[in-house]
């Protein structure tokens, strides 16, 4: 009896492994179909890529239209619908070449005739779009009738960091501009189903997209205003991804086998700003004595675990202009309070910090109060909603605060508009140093990269040194997804790719 | 008598409605932020880009010059346009409105159900049920609608997974015509699944309310002589409560029930923007974040023109419930 039963054994056991391997093969390979639902902020308010400004609009548009180049997951350029670019007149002349097979949704074929709408349109004073002074440098758009593919862009002055005004620019189709906030098409990856506002936006792949088709069928956005209503669906299942997970949440979803957590270094920096117009903040020996004084790193493990790194200066590390071997002013209470004996206020002093309203930035604050303490600066701390808190600091009504700074990685779009004496609006801490505006302006004019990356590190160097703020962390990009998805990568602006040409083509398991 | 009666509360209301308007208007601008600046990002804050969009909303006038045109615009039914969605206000708000009734009324429902005779229990059973049913009732008075809301997310569908955390199923009134259509119960039970937990966390303090009103009443009537007149003609007990007494009972309630929707449609604001329901709240909530002053004094005003057309309804529902009332 026993024998019989061997040869129904081994058989049983040999079907188990094949069946376990057809499985394993199955996994390990990338899977065509699929829905994928994001969770986003809000709803978008409008599909209009040219009216578009804030992220959560931004990365639904990304996904329908495309720009001229992008940024790859390193922050290098990387051509999109222009197929390559050359720089002429010392940066005032940019000639692009577009891709040869480029098609809208509708089937037709995008050509330069398209670029120089899309510019156009941008730059019409009667559209009223946001970006319009993005493109105020540009003198005009040339393209030649005869030729399809070839768009010239002439600037007013010779920009070194024009690319990374082109990233916001999305091409639209002249013939669809009817169409676009209510039933827009674009070149992109994936083309409109269907939105309903503030309930879904739902995305279907593109068959004749240029690069390869998206491996998920349909893509949806879903607007979910609270966080932890948020977090919620995604560990129900009712989404497969969200981004801006908060810090009490992060380490409980990582533990969980349904849910992984993914990071990247974003392009940003979060500041200490002193008003200069403030005393006794334009007192040198006072601001160095507080640089030293802010233990980053404390600030880091404390408030930011695993979701931010220590900044030396404003240069993220995934910027090209990074230096590895650069360090700003490290934490050193002794040389602190050396500073503060010989500054005008050798007694301390009391002054208010101002932050905007969030968990972070407020566990931050009591922090950087008791650090401050330490060298006698008697700080006050006052949260302000976010409209109030912009308000203020535009109008340098503040003594000190706490804000992040989030563009692309161009350092020229990092720092420009901070420490340039020229900036009337966003210099809130009124810098003024002549030696700085000049090396900005020459790396502005500058299109070397080289020579670009050792004029952003001097004035680096510089600003740290004279300390008008204090570079505190750069925040990681972090997103939470169901393990079902595959090879998604957080991008360092936030935009989420799901397809594109320089690695992203994520793909969904069955839940 | 009551066409002139409707006429005349139609008039009272045009002055709140002014009132209301005029109160907003101002509330909106005394706030600190720009609302230019708050669209274009700190980032991306330019002089000029603000300028023109102050320019466009006429934000660099005299402001009773503002509010004169904006009460003109008004007057023509015309809200005005948003800065965020570029689209006009009265667009916005009738797209979302479905939603919020639909919350706002099935809470009111709930509430009704759970609450009146929870207040009826209470004063007839003293003792135990009674000492439970306040419970009830006073525990849901004064537990906040958004921390009750998340607790019930947390509870039911991320620990029980017994209903959606968030959205609506589609429309409740669709689902019911595809019912009666013969499209089977599939959409009612989405719809319904979906509903269940906001409606229920929006229902709570208006169920306590109604339940602690309802006791009162039942009890001050029961104390009438024509209760105990239909008590010794041998009338059963459980008649007495609900055919004799309830109906009287309720009438001071059906008198505050116009404030209780009004409660309902503010509480709805929060819990749209917990439970993503894509409702008016949720509009009227990022408005006012984004100081969107068209969307905020748009949805407002509906709120109010809403509560005072709901009480002008109820005054007229009176002389049915209560013959003693004459509309003079």
């Amino acid at each position: 009896m026993c024998i019989g039963y061997r040869p129904a054994i081994i058989v049983a056991m040999l079907l188990a492994v094949a069946l376990l391997f057809s499985g394993c093969g199955g996994e390990s390979g990338p899977e065509a179909g699929g829905r994928l639902i994001v969770g986003n902020n809000t709803d978008v308010a409008s599909l209009d890529p040219h009216m578009a400004t804030d992220l959560y609009t931004v990365r639904v548009c990304d996904q329908i239209f495309d720009t001229l180049v992008r940024l790859d997951f390193d922050g290098n350029y990387a051509g999109s619908l222009a197929e390559s670019w050359t720089i002429a007149d010392e940066g005032r002349v940019w000639e692009f070449t577009l891709r040869e097979d480029v098609l809208f949704h509708d089937g037709e074929p995008l050509t330069a005739r398209d670029v120089e709408f899309s510019f156009a349109r941008i730059m019409d004073p009667e559209v009223e779009s946001p970006r319009r002074g993005d493109l105020a440098g540009v003198e005009e758009i040339v393209t030649d009738p005869e030729d399809d593919r070839i768009v010239t862009v002439r600037l007013t002055e010779p920009n070194g960091a024009f690319l990374s005004t082109l990233l916001n620019i999305y091409i639209v189709p002249q013939h669809g501009v009817e169409e676009l906030a209510s039933e827009p098409f674009g070149s992109g990856p994936f083309s409109l189903e269907e939105w309903v506002p503030e309930e879904r936006i739902v995305l279907a792949a593109f068959e004749d997209y240029w690069g390869d088709r998206p491996l998920l069928d349909e893509l949806v956005f879903r607007p979910i205003p609270e966080v932890s209503t948020r977090v919620v669906e995604l560990e129900t299942g009712g989404i497969h991804l969200m981004d801006e997970v908060p810090g009490e949440d992060l380490e409980r979803l990582e533990a969980m086998e349904e849910i992984g957590v993914s990071s990247a270094v974003g392009s940003n920096y979060s500041v200490l700003a002193l008003n200069l117009e403030r005393e006794p903040f334009d007192d040198p020996m006072v601001r160095s004595a507080i640089a030293h004084a802010v233990d980053k790193q404390r600030l880091v493990d404390v408030v930011y675990p695993g979701t931010a790194v220590v900044a030396e200066g404003p240069l993220p590390p995934n910027s090209w202009s990074y230096d590895g071997n650069y360090s700003g002013h490290p934490f050193d209470l002794e040389r602190a309070a050396n500073f503060m004996e010989e500054s005008t206020r050798p007694d301390g002093f009391s002054v208010e910090l101002m932050i905007s309203e969030g968990e972070r930035m407020e566990r931050g604050a009591v922090l950087l109060q008791s650090m401050l303490g330490e060298i006698g600066i008697d700080v006050t701390i006052s949260s302000q909603e976010w409209g109030t808190f912009l308000q203020r600091l535009i109008a340098r009504d503040y003594d000190m605060l706490r804000v992040a700074w989030t563009t692309d990685p161009d350092p020229d779009a990092l720092i420009y508009s901070l420490l340039h004496s020229g900036s009337e609006m966003l210099n809130f801490t009124r810098y003024h140093n002549s030696d700085v505006d000049s090396l900005l302006d020459a790396g502005r004019r500058e299109t070397d990269v080289e020579r670009r990356a050792e004029i952003y590190r001097e004035v680096q160097s510089i600003v740290v040194a004279e300390a008008p703020m204090v570079y505190l962390l750069h925040e990681n990009r972090v997103v939470a997804h169901r393990s079902s998805v595959h090879d998604f990568a957080p991008h360092l602006t936030g935009a989420f790719y799901f397809q594109n040409n320089f690695g992203a083509r994520t793909w969904m398991q069955e839940d | 008598m009551v066409t002139s009666f409707a006429l005349r509360r139609g008039l009272m209301a045009l002055p709140i409605l002014i009132g209301v308007s005029l109160l907003v208007f101002v509330l909106a601008r005394v706030v600190p932020g720009d609302p230019a600046l708050i669209a274009t990002g700190l980032e991306r804050a330019d002089a000029e880009e603000l300028a023109r969009v102050a320019e466009r909303l006429g934000l660099n006038r005299p402001l009773p010059v503002q509010y004169a045109d904006y009460l003109g615009d008004l007057l023509r039914g015309d809200l005005g346009e948003s800065l965020r969605y570029r689209r006009p206000v009265t667009e916005l708000i009738f797209e979302r409105l479905g939603a919020t009734l639909e919350l706002a009324g099935v809470a009111f429902v709930v509430a009704a159900l759970v609450g009146i005779p929870l207040g009826v229990v209470s004063a007839v059973r003293r003792g135990l049920p009674d000492w439970l049913a306040a419970l009830v009732a006073v525990g849901g008075m004064s537990v906040p609608a958004f921390w009750l809301g998340l607790l019930l997310i947390l509870l039911f569908s991320l620990h029980l997974g017994w209903f959606p955390a968030s959205a609506r199923g589609g429309s409740l009134v669709a689902a019911l015509g595809a019912v009666f259509a013969g499209g089977g119960l599939h959409p009612l039970l989405r719809s319904v699944s979906h509903l269940v937990l906001p409606a229920v966390a929006l229902a709570a303090p208006t169920a306590g309310l109604l339940a602690r009103m309802t006791r009162s009443g039942m009890m001050d009537v029961m104390g009438e002589d024509y209760i105990l007149a239909a008590r010794s003609r041998g009338i059963p007990e459980r008649s007495i409560v609900y055919r004799h007494a309830l109906k009287n009972a309720l009438i001071p309630v059906v008198t505050v029930a116009g404030l209780f929707l009004g409660r309902l449609i503010g509480g709805a604001v929060i819990l749209e923007t917990i439970f993503a329901w894509p409702g008016v709240g949720r509009l009227a909530v990022l408005a006012v974040r984004r100081r969107d002053y068209a969307v905020v004094q748009g949805t407002a005003l509906l709120v109010a023109a809403g509560f005072v057309l709901i009480n002008a309804g109820i005054d007229l529902l009176y002389a049915r419930l209560d013959p003693r009332i004459r509309y003079d």
